[in-house]
């Protein structure tokens, strides 16, 4: 009987433990696993500063300890999100910042080269900005006086010389914002949590007492 | 209404069964002979799937924190 039904309902045994695969939310920690391959001395000198740190603050730094742990996860993921951000090419647009950025850029062309500056395009995303400056006849010494000093002005504008590159009757000025990236809904919230005061919170207390 | 049922108790099983394979390979994993003597410790370790390398991290952080606030 127990044959039979296996034989007839297999596929949905094989889902259930396929969806189980997907998210493996009992599986042992990574540092256990790596522990396995490890030999004891490999694994006791990755631990060492950990023991060292533990039996100098002994049991009352977990919480903190775990707290921290968050924090630093929460901050490599936040890292993760700008590597993936680096290339104006990757940025979704932060529309606020974006406009206001390219009224800037336009005005500054505008103002500061008295319009030697021919821009053909200017466009901003989430930290960078793409100005398409024309050089019919390359990246001269007049035109790389004249981008210089608008690159300067921008740079009074919060917004930093980031590279240059030339193509063919144009060069492409590119320059970035000291300003933090916009994530989407759910990476905010990932980076956001509630939890997050909480754990601020559980260091700050283990200070104190360590003061 | 059978048919269905036998659908999600086969989902179950196939769930269940997997889960289970893995709790007793987590019993079977054994911890580090230089964790052993720290049953506290290593407890809090088995809460947070990281890496060693994360764990050092934190309390290095901690430590930095430490000293920035006794400056």
């Amino acid at each position: 009987m127990l044959k039979a039904f296996i034989c007839q309902y297999w596929r949905y045994f094989v889902l259930g433990s396929a969806c189980y695969l997907v998210i493996p939310w009992a599986k042992a920690p990574s540092w256990q696993l790596t522990a396995l391959w490890q030999s004891e001395q490999e694994t006791a000198d990755a631990f060492k500063p950990l023991l060292k740190f533990y039996k100098k603050y002994g049991d009352a730094v977990f919480p903190a300890l775990q707290a921290q742990l968050e924090l630093n996860k929460l901050r490599d993921y936040e890292r993760e999100l700008i590597a993936d951000n680096e290339q104006f090419s990757d940025q979704a647009r932060d529309d606020k910042w974006a406009t206001a950025s390219e009224f800037v850029i336009a005005h500054v062309a505008t103002d500061v080269s008295k319009n030697e500056l021919r821009i053909y395009d200017s466009e901003c995303r989430n930290d960078l900005c793409q100005i398409e400056i024309a050089a019919p006849n390359g990246l001269t010494k007049e035109l790389s006086q004249l981008v210089l000093k608008f690159a300067s002005t921008l740079k009074a504008g919060d917004l930093e010389f980031h590279q240059l590159h030339e193509e063919n009757d144009r060069i492409i000025l590119e320059v970035k914002a000291g300003k933090r990236l916009k994530y989407n809904f759910i990476d905010e919230w990932r980076l956001t949590p509630a939890t997050r005061e909480q754990w601020l919170a559980e260091v700050g207390e283990w200070l104190k007492k360590q003061k | 209404m059978v048919e269905k049922a036998k659908i999600v108790a086969a989902f179950a099983v196939g769930y269940g069964l997997t889960l289970a394979l893995q709790l007793l390979l987590n019993v079977l994993t054994p911890v580090p002979e230089i964790l052993k003597d720290k049953p506290l410790l290593t407890e809090q370790l088995l809460q947070q799937d990281v890496t060693a390398e994360q764990w050092v991290n934190s309390a290095e952080r901690l430590t930095e924190k430490l000293k920035l606030s006794r400056l």
